[in-house]
């Protein structure tokens, strides 16, 4: 068999762009309408508009190979690109002589560098069958390069996103846990406790969460958080095929995303236990007796102790293979010259997605935002649907 | 050609159809654009954005007021912050050293001033003035709680509208300095209009804004201006007829203490000059105040010393249109009053229990400005029955200006006129009496010790003194127990009338947020700042003798 390479192409691109998504009038200063009392309207001073703000610069560089085999039955291509963020937009504190807490400012960069290939082959190519298959790969890592500001952190529904030079954009950040105190005696072992708002300790007991007290020092606080999880993912894409019998043709759309983290913030509420929600039948195994061995906390009203603080409790693998569309079109027999063609389709979305996460979808987006990225704050996840249509080319 | 002259019409027509996509003016936000504010409605919407920001601030004037005093304290229960304020260890990291707040207020009236047109008349009528000067009080006022609470401001005088100029060094002023200025700032308009939008949301808002002349006569007692104070304080008082009224006092109805009849908390609402006034909507912000106060598990209670102090004093029973003294009881019933069958009624503070049926002693004050969602609860509190907010909090009432002015005329060497206004109040009657009044003390004629006006001889609006509303019907007719005593010399006497008026502001004013700034005063009357603080506070202590040490000096009393 000739298997020469017949065509091949390589390319540069580079590229300049602008992220112009600023928070609304950040560059303004302005007021808004407040009341003191009912009936009573006022204008008060709301924004210090920071007119040196500008958007975030993009430069991109990536280099292309795209290659096709077998008479162009096999079709390769390969990027890889290096994008560098600068002027990012973030929050800084004002002095206490402004009247208000925060300002917009550009501080920070950040790099973004991975690759992305793809393929697709006729595999059958005879007159009545036609079998065709596409992937592709992506794979991207990035890093906060700069922070003049240095680290700070973000509370986005109950997670807690640290944003620090050498890190990834958008990692959680909270509590380690190994489990929950089965009795008393456990509990004491450990000699954990929380320092309470009056400044007294607080220590753990039997039904309450087991958390790694990273620095020794007998207290859960702020100085055991550590990084709990990356929502960036380690490899995502999709693959199609498409099988063809004369008129009749059979669409499949998978997509995947392998290694990525989530923030299950819907669990958070509803198996905290700690206020008057609704819980899920998961806090049927919560502790309730001594010596009983479970990961779910006792239920206590308001969570003094914290138990369903921002922890690696609801943080999950979010990978998920799922199949994204389900395609029959058959192509009608015309002889009508003014109709180049009549299809008819039936197609199903989402019909079924392997997963571990717990959530309703793992393919989730609380906002394009990137410090919301992974966090899953039970936004309506995509459904299943079914779908009949004509398509008449004339 | 033709074509490409359509297209530039074309896109032409595009650019002016579409040229509000380049306006980034707004429909939700007022943007500054550097405009004047010369339409009524733009000054209204000032000052009631400033009033919006200047309520957030009434919480820790009560709080940080009272607690480095000597009538209020924090349990176990409280916040570390505020057990810290109480115990006068605030470290950096304590939430009541953030001014922001305070800046917030400060910035908005900068704002206003600069922008305001004062010169705009409505035929000789200067239309923008009274805004201009109730916002320019509203602006020193929380420059002055600034400096009672840090010691010392970074003063900014116009308004920071840009990150440059928030970015910019700004003077720092003590004190004093502070005072002085402020006198300087706000004197020129004293006699201007009052501002007053009628009743909003259930409130008169003409107490939501600074009265000029007690501030200027509070100034004044502090620099120790005792003239202007106490001229101040009269002009204020005489303007507006106000009365020390027997109507809010506290009085045994028998001399068996069986029955009590309670109206002096009535007054914290009743004689409000001005205030901080918050939403009917449970929903928006109101102080915590209740919830700390009145609780199962209170963060704040009245000091053991206060409690002890005004349950030992004496209570003069007199019945109704009585003229000799009946009986001889215990306790200033303006703190509370126990029964002979140990039953309690609260006035400040009183004994409540709940549904643990222990007996707690709790601040009683805020529940007299309180209002309730009926059907509504709170998650924080069990001791309330409904979800339980304040509307009010009273910063001035009468009875502030009546023991200030007492503290000035004192200070001017009038011991006697003063304890009157504390004993008989200040009446025809009362100045003409020489066992009551020393007739020298009101021989120089000065405006301000002339209490004659026909409004005064009025039996229905006579003054009392306020002591009456707690120590009973009796206490004119008193000659032994609370009197000033023979003195060796004048000087004497005016120590020991300026005890006794501390001791009177602490029974009628307690937990209003006043009692910081009324031990300063005095202890820079004597020249003995802050060992005469350090010593009446530091009876609340355990340990008297090692907390007087520790507050002895001056630099632990700011909040830094």
């Amino acid at each position: 068999m000739d298997a020469a390479a017949e065509g091949g192409e390589h390319g540069v691109a580079l590229s300049q762009t602008g992220n112009d998504r600023l928070p609304l009038l950040a560059n303004r200063t302005y007021r808004l309408a407040v009341a003191p009392v009912q009936d009573a309207a006022g204008l008060l001073l709301s924004n210090i508009g920071n007119e040196q703000l500008k958007w975030e610069t993009t430069r991109r560089a990536s280099v292309g190979l795209d290659l096709s085999l077998w008479h162009d039955r096999w079709q390769l291509s390969a990027d890889v690109f290096w994008a560098r963020t600068s002027d990012l937009v973030t929050r800084r504190q004002l002095a206490d002589v402004a009247g208000m807490r925060y300002y917009w400012d550009n501080d920070g960069e950040l790099t973004n560098r991975g690759f992305e290939l793809s393929t697709s082959a006729r595999i059958i190519e005879h007159k009545d069958w036609k079998l065709t298959f596409g992937a592709t790969l992506g794979h991207y890592k990035n890093r906060i390069r700069e922070l003049a500001s240095g680290a700070f952190t973000t509370d986005v529904a109950g997670a807690t996103i640290l944003t620090s030079e050498g890190l990834p954009a958008g990692v959680f950040y909270g509590w380690q846990t190994r489990g929950v105190y089965a009795d008393a005696g456990a509990a004491t072992a450990d000699g954990l406790g929380i320092i309470s708002a009056n400044g007294d300790k607080m220590a753990y007991g039997a039904g309450d969460v087991r958390f790694v007290d990273q620095n020794h020092d007998g207290i859960i606080d702020d100085h055991d958080r550590v990084v709990l999880g990356d929502p960036n993912p380690d490899i995502y894409g999709h693959f199609n095929l498409q099988l063809k019998w004369r008129r009749l043709a059979l669409d499949g759309l998978f997509a995947y995303s392998l290694g990525v983290d989530a923030y299950n913030a819907m669990r958070q509420q509803l198996e905290s236990g700690s206020s008057l929600f609704n819980q899920t039948t998961a806090m049927e195994n919560r502790w309730m007796a001594d010596g009983q061995v479970t990961d779910i906390p006792r239920a206590t009203f308001g969570d003094p102790m914290g138990n369903s603080r921002a922890s690696d409790r609801w943080i999950e693998d979010a990978s998920y293979l799922k199949l994204r569309t389900l395609r029959l079109t058959y192509d009608l027999p015309l002889r009508i010259s003014a109709i180049q063609g009549i299809k008819v389709w039936a197609a199903a979305n989402n019909l079924f997605t392997l997963t571990r996460y717990l959530g309703a979808d793992p393919e989730f987006s609380m906002s394009t935002a990137v410090l919301c990225q992974g966090v899953d704050a039970g936004l309506v996840p995509s459904s299943r649907s079914f779908q009949l249509g004509m398509k008449i080319n004339l | 050609m033709k074509h490409y002259t359509l297209f530039i019409l074309a896109g032409l027509l595009f650019l002016t159809a579409c040229e509000d996509v380049f306006e980034t003016d707004s429909d939700s936000v007022v943007i500054d654009n550097g405009a004047r504010i010369e339409h009524p409605g733009d000054s209204l919407y000032s000052a009631m954005g400033i009033l919006a920001q200047f309520q957030r601030l009434g919480e820790r004037y009560v709080l940080l007021n009272e607690l480095r005093g000597d009538l209020m304290t924090t349990t176990s229960a409280a916040d570390k912050d505020l057990q810290d304020v109480a115990n006068f260890t605030v470290e950096a990291g304590n939430a009541y050293v953030d001014r922001m707040d305070y800046y917030a207020v400060i910035n908005n009236c900068n704002f206003a001033l600069e922008r305001m047109d004062t010169s705009i008349v409505d035929y000789q009528t200067k239309v923008m003035l009274p805004e201009y000067v109730a916002i320019r009080a509203l602006r020193d006022w929380t420059y002055w709680q600034m400096a009672l609470t840090f010691g010392r401001v970074r003063y900014v005088d116009r308004p920071l509208l840009s990150l440059e100029s928030t970015l910019a060094d700004y003077p720092d002023k003590t004190i004093d300095e502070l005072a002085a200025l402020i006198i300087d700032d706000l004197t020129p308009y004293l006699g201007t209009r009052h501002l007053d939008y009628g009743a909003v949301d259930g409130i008169q808002t003409n107490t939501l804004f600074v009265p000029l002349e007690p501030f200027l006569a509070d100034l004044h007692l502090y620099l120790n201006h005792y003239a202007e104070a106490a001229q101040l304080y009269y002009d204020y008082i005489y303007a507006h007829q106000l009365t020390i009224s027997e109507g809010y006092s506290n009085d045994w109805t028998t001399n068996t203490r069986t029955d009590a009849s309670m109206n002096h908390t009535a007054s914290y609402t009743g004689e409000m000059l001005f205030q901080m006034a918050y939403s009917s909507d449970a929903r928006e912000y109101h102080p915590s105040l209740i919830r700390l106060a009145y609780n199962t598990v209170p963060g704040i209670e009245p000091a053991a010393s206060f409690v002890s102090m005004m349950a030992e004093r004496t209570y003069f029973f007199t019945p109704v249109n009585g003229q000799t003294i009946g009986a001889y009881l215990l306790s200033d019933l303006r703190g509370q009053a126990v029964n002979r069958s140990g039953r309690n009624f609260p006035a400040a503070y009183g004994q409540f229990s709940f549904q643990n049926n222990e007996k707690n002693l709790l601040i009683n004050k805020f529940n007299d400005v309180a209002a309730n969602v009926v059907g509504g609860y709170d998650p924080d509190n069990e001791a309330v029955a409904s979800l339980t907010f304040i509307r009010q909090l009273p910063l001035l009432r009468t009875p502030h200006l009546y023991l200030r002015l007492a503290e000035a005329l004192n200070r001017l060497g009038k011991p006697s006129m003063a304890f009157a206004v504390l004993k008989y109040g200040l009446t025809d009657e009362t100045l003409a009496d020489p066992q009551k009044v020393a007739p020298n003390e009101t021989a120089a004629g000065e405006t301000y010790v002339n209490f004659s006006w026909a409004h005064y001889s009025n039996g229905s609006n006579q003054n009392v003194g306020t002591a009456r509303r707690g120590l009973g019907r009796g206490l004119p007719f008193d000659k032994e127990i609370y009197v000033i005593g023979e003195q060796p010399s004048l000087q004497d006497s005016i120590l020991v009338v300026e005890d006794m008026i501390v001791d009177e502001m602490a029974a009628e004013t307690a937990f209003e947020g006043n009692r910081f700034f009324d031990l300063l005063r005095v202890a820079r009357h004597r020249n003995q700042w802050p060992a005469y603080a350090a010593g009446r506070v530091s009876r609340r202590f355990k340990d008297v003798p090692d907390a007087f040490n520790r507050l002895n000096d001056a630099e632990i009393w700011w909040i830094k």
